[in-house]
Parts: C-alpha cells; structure tokens; sequence
C-alpha cells in the first residue's frame, strides 16, 4: 500500500474539520451553529475524498521515476526549511535587520550567486525597508524579539 | 440622476486632478506590465507584493493603484507570448498562436503594436461594459434578501470549485475551509471566542491579507525554489523591433472594427461569470474570429486578428469581473479573489452595500481601469526596449524579496507579530493544496464571503425561519447549484479519470 502526501493532505483537512467539530462542542449554541453547518459536510467531503485517493493512484504518480521524486521532495523539504528560517529570523531579528540578512544568505547559498551580489541585493534591500517603508509611509516595522530586549 | 451624475464625473474629475492618483496610476502601469512580462509571475502576485505597499492609503488611492496595476498585466503577458512563444500569463498562451509567428516571420513590432492596442481598447471597453452594466445590476443586488445572499455565497464557492479545479470535492472542501477560518474569532451573537486558543490576535479573526498571502504568494514561491532556474526557461533570443512599427501596429485593431469590439465585449461578459477566468475568454474569442473570418486558414499561421481578439478578451474581462467581486463578493477570477482580499484590506466591504455608499468607490475603478488600460499603451511605448529583457529574469533571485515582502504584508495587517508564524502555517497548507490539485480561489470566497454568510443565515432564519429556502429567488440560487453539481457529474462522467497533480 502506498502512503504519499497526497493522502496525508487529505488527512489535514479531515483533521482540520474535525477539530473545528470538536471545538464546536464547547461554544454557545448560536455561535457553534454555522461552524458545525460548515464542519460536517466539509468532514464528509474529505472522508470521501481520502477514500478516492486510497482507490485512485493517479498513474503520473504511479509513473514517476524514483529518483526524480526524491529529487522534488528534497527541494521541497529545502525550499519549506528556507520559509521557516525566514519567519524564525524575522520573529528573532525583525524585517530591518533580518531582512537584509536573509536576502543576502538566499541569494549567495540558495541561489550560488557570489557574496558580491549577494551583498548588493542584502543593501538594497536595507534601502527599500528603510527608505519605503519607515521613512516614506512612516510604518513601525516590527524590530524581533531579541533587538525588542536589547534596544 | 443628478446625483449619480455628480458621482461619475466628480470621480473622473478627482482622478485627473489629483497628482497623488494620476502619480499612482503612472507607477501602477510599468509595474503591471512587468509582472506580466515576466512569464511565471503574473497578476495575482503583483498584487500580493503591492499589499504592503498600500497600507496607510486611504481605499479610493489604494484600490485606483492596485486595479491599475491588475488591468495591465494582460498588455505585459503578451511580450513573451510574441518574441519567446512562451507565455507571460495563462490566458496570453492563445495569443502565442498567431503572434509567435508573425515574429518568426519578422513581423514582432507589428504584433506587438496589435497586441498592444487590442488591449488598449478592450480594456476600456471592459471599463464601459461595466459602466452600462451598473444600472441593471443596482436593482437586482439590492432585490437580495439574507435568504439569498447566505445561498449565494454556497453557489460561489460550488461554481468557483468546479471551474477553478478539476475536484468538485475538493473545491467544496476547501471553500468550506475558507468559511471555517472566517468564523475565527469573537463571536458577533454571544462574544464568544471561537478556534481563538486565548490569543488575543485571533479575537478580530483571521486577517484576508494574511490568508490570501499564505494560500496564494507563499505556494508560488516555493514551488519556483523546487523548480528552480529561470521562471520561463527562455532560450531563444528576441527578435529586434522598432517602435515606429510598434505604433503602426497598436493601429491594426480600427482595421478590424467589428472583431475588436464583438470579442472585447464578449470577453467582459464571460468575465462577469465568476470563475471562467482569462484563458476561457481569450480562446472563446480567438475560436470566434476563427470561426467568423473569411479566410479561416491564415489563423495559426500569423494573422494578426488571432492577436486581436485574445488580446481584447483578455484585458475587458477585468472590467465584466469587476462586477460580481464589487457587488455580491464573489471574485470574477482568481486575481479578483486576492484583489478583494485587498480591497477589504483597504476598508473597502464588496456587497450589496457597495451600490448604495460605494458608488464613488466604483466609478473610480471604472475610470481608473479605462485610464490605465488607455495609458498603458504610452508608457509601453517608452519602456519598449527593455521590456524583451524581462524574460530572462531569474526566478530564484526574486524568491527572498517576494517572501519578504510577504512576510512584511502578513505583519502590517494587524501588526501582530503572530500572524508570521500563521503565515508560515498557511503557506505550507497552500503549497500541498497546489501541488494535490484543491483549488484555492474557493478558500478565499469563503474566507470572504463566510461572514457575510454568517449573518445572512441569522437574519434570513429570524424573518422567514427555516422556510427561507422556499423564497422564489432561493429556489432559482438551489436550482443553480443543483445544476452546477449535476453539470459536474455529468463533465466527471464524460471524462472518466478524476485528476490532478496540477502545479
């Protein structure tokens, strides 16, 4: 028996329903309503769903070279590390230092541009956030949680 | 009439007289253009990486700048389509048929400049369409009770499922989730929070902007890294041009008065029908002039009607789409989905109520898709040279800005620091919902529409009580769905294998 991804995303939403059921139990009777209204048959439609994909294997999966899928799933699980690394930077270093910095470990490590592109995007990026962004529209950019305790 | 008279014209008036919003529509147009010339980027994304651009704008300057910005990007797609064969947007790929190889030929400035005033001039035929439309659509959006407005919203997400994905099932779902996540927060009946886990940022609920940028910009991007390389793998180098052909060109469609106009309006009314979207307007009407030509066989082989009649759908039906999103909420397009998501943003409410206190709002819309559509054709002109460049931007270097971008919209939308972390969640949700084929344009009608379905159901339960299904209008919405369904049955039965890995 095959269990891919697609199978697990259909198991995401039947949770996703499911919880919003459960919830639901706790919450006023108005206000559990339309939650429930939605709930069920969001749950019933998934269920089916994840029985069509157990019966179902779509032949370009089944078709799929090895070598190439592992291949995707590598750069998948990359470009997913990639966007965690950016919101845990963002959270810790806020957008005005983080930012750059991520720009410029993207553009040398992800892309294998050199530092001196690297460097380039970094500042420019610097520049828009500071120039656009809290000089021009006067917005407070969020700073991150360790430059909050130290500054 | 008088009123609405002063509302038409005072908002063409503010427009032309205001530096602040001409200056807008100016910046709007090459920024449009590029994200339609860049194949792989498109308009949806232009909107999302505008977003936190517009924070602080008060709705009329921010909805002129992004729909300006939106109402180009047609114009755009066309280059590559022409010089590469390679399409800057899906619904510019039936402009390929005919365009690539008036370039082949060394006709490229001749149908660009036919591609170019096509989209000129549909675009501001779209605007007009949705101008004459407005006195028939008042009425009928304001004869909608709760009763209807709670139905509509199913019929939404039911038509938009089956036309944005090949899964019914998963359409339906995914709106469903869409609704669920507009039911976060404070209960507007009791107070009571919902699915907020005491996180205060969750009382006022799930922030459009943050949902929108998590289902739709995040998946794009990761989707480009697991790519990789160039956006469009374009390999062959452009074909010189020169501007004086170019402007010829643009003149091509008052060669063909009667085409240009048929397929321009043809395709603001297929885009007034939510979810058809721009690649059935464009072949709908490239099949037309096919089909009304004389000469049949020229099409495929370089004529230049095969450019305009894809090139004026394409850029009307921002004008026909316009009209669902605007007065009942539901998005014409996927794009219009996210420019809702924004336009809500902005404090703009789609609805019945935009007929009765948003009328400025609208006709400031309507001319600021005329203006753009109309100017987009100067500043093309200007930028020309170095728009066939744009092809060869590198994917993988615009990936840390847009994500930055986005991380930075996500933030700005309620200042909360946590909506990082639920955007981080919500891109990886959307990237598998991509990839598995569960259409997304159905989460966001939900998302929007779910609180407006909330309280349709309550008030439409309190006047008639469960009876309000037996509502002559209501009957027609069931009957609608009804049919969307059997019409999805009987499509799934004519083609047999379900699906689906889309990318």
């Amino acid at each position: 028996m095959i269990f891919d991804t697609r199978k697990l995303i259909s198991l995401v939403m039947i949770a996703l329903f499911a919880g919003a059921i459960y919830f639901s139990q706790g919450l006023p009777s108005s206000a559990a309503f339309m939650p429930m209204l939605v709930s069920v048959p969001g749950l019933i439609l998934c269920l089916f769903q994840f029985a069509l994909d157990f019966k179902n294997t779509p032949e370009a999966a089944a078709k799929t070279v090895p070598e190439a899928k592992d291949a995707t799933q590598k750069s998948e699980f990359t470009m997913i590390v990639w966007l965690v690394v950016f919101s845990a930077t963002i959270l810790l270093f806020g957008f005005l230092v983080g930012g750059p910095i991520l720009v410029i470990i993207f553009v040398r490590f992800a892309s294998g541009d050199s530092w001196r592109n690297a460097a380039f995007a970094g500042l420019g990026t610097y520049a828009v956030l500071f120039s656009i962004f809290t000089w021009l529209l006067e917005l407070q950019l969020y700073q991150g949680y360790i430059l909050e305790k130290f500054l | 009439m008088r009123l609405e008279l002063d509302i038409i014209f005072g908002s063409l008036l503010n427009i032309l007289t205001s530096w602040h919003l001409m200056g807008l529509i100016f910046l709007a147009i090459p920024i449009g253009l590029f994200f339609g010339a860049v194949p792989g980027l498109g308009g949806k994304l232009g909107i999302v990486l505008l977003i936190p651009f517009v924070f602080g704008m008060d709705p009329i300057a921010g909805s002129v700048f992004l729909l300006a910005m939106h109402a180009v990007v047609h114009t755009g797609g066309s280059i590559p389509a022409i010089l590469f064969g390679v399409p800057g947007t899906g619904p510019d790929a039936a402009t390929i048929v005919d365009g690539y190889p008036m370039a082949q030929r060394g006709e490229a400035a001749r149908a660009l400049g036919a591609s170019l005033g096509a989209s000129g001039i549909g675009g501001i035929i779209g605007a007009l369409f949705l101008a004459l439309m407005l006195p028939v659509i008042k009425p009928v959006v304001l004869a909608f009770s709760p009763a209807e407005f709670f139905l509509l919203a199913i019929f939404g997400i039911t038509f938009i499922a089956m036309l944005s994905g090949r899964s019914l099932i998963k359409g339906v779902a995914v709106g469903l989730l869409g609704i669920l996540v507009s039911l976060v927060g404070l209960d507007p009946h009791t107070g009571a929070q919902r699915f907020t886990f005491d996180q205060l940022f969750l009382w006022d609920g799930v922030s459009v902007i943050v949902a929108v940028l998590g289902i739709f910009a995040i998946p794009e991007m990761i989707s480009l890294g697991v790519k990789g390389g160039t956006i469009s793998e374009v390999k062959q180098k452009a074909g010189n041009y020169n501007i004086r052909e170019v402007i010829k060109g643009a003149l091509e469609p008052f060669a063909h008065p009667g085409l240009t106009i048929r397929t321009s309006i043809m395709g603001a009314i297929i885009g007034a029908i939510p979810g058809l979207g721009g690649d059935a307007a464009s072949w709908i009407c490239y099949g037309h002039a096919v089909q009304s030509a004389k000469d049949p066989e020229n099409f495929g082989k370089g004529d230049v009607r095969g450019i305009i009649a894809p090139e004026t759908a394409n850029n009307s039906k921002e004008g026909g789409s316009l009209i669902p999103t605007l007065f009942f909420g539901v998005p014409g397009s996927s794009g219009m989905a996210i420019l809702l998501g924004a336009f809500v943003m902005l404090g703009i409410q789609p609805g019945p109520q935009m007929a009765l206190t948003g009328m400025n709002i609208v006709w400031s819309l309507i001319w600021a898709l005329a203006l753009a559509n109309f100017l987009s054709i100067f500043v093309f002109i200007a930028l020309a040279p170095a728009f066939s460049l744009l092809s060869y931007v590198r994917g993988a270097l615009l990936i840390p800005f847009v994500l930055l971008l986005a991380f930075l919209g996500a933030f700005l939308a309620e200042n909360a620091w946590e909506n990082i972390i639920l955007l981080t969640v919500m891109g990886i949700l959307g990237y598998f919902l991509k990839k598995f084929g569960w259409p997304r344009p159905p989460f966001v009608i939900g998302l929007v529409l779910g609180g407006i379905a909330e309280g349709s159901i309550f008030k439409a339960l309190a006047i008639w009580g469960p009876t309000f299904f037996l509502r002559p209008m209501s009957l027609v919405l069931i009957a609608m769905i009804v049919l969307t369904v059997l019409f999805y049955i009987l499509r799934a039965r004519k083609n047999k294998h379900e699906v689906d890995y889309d990318l």
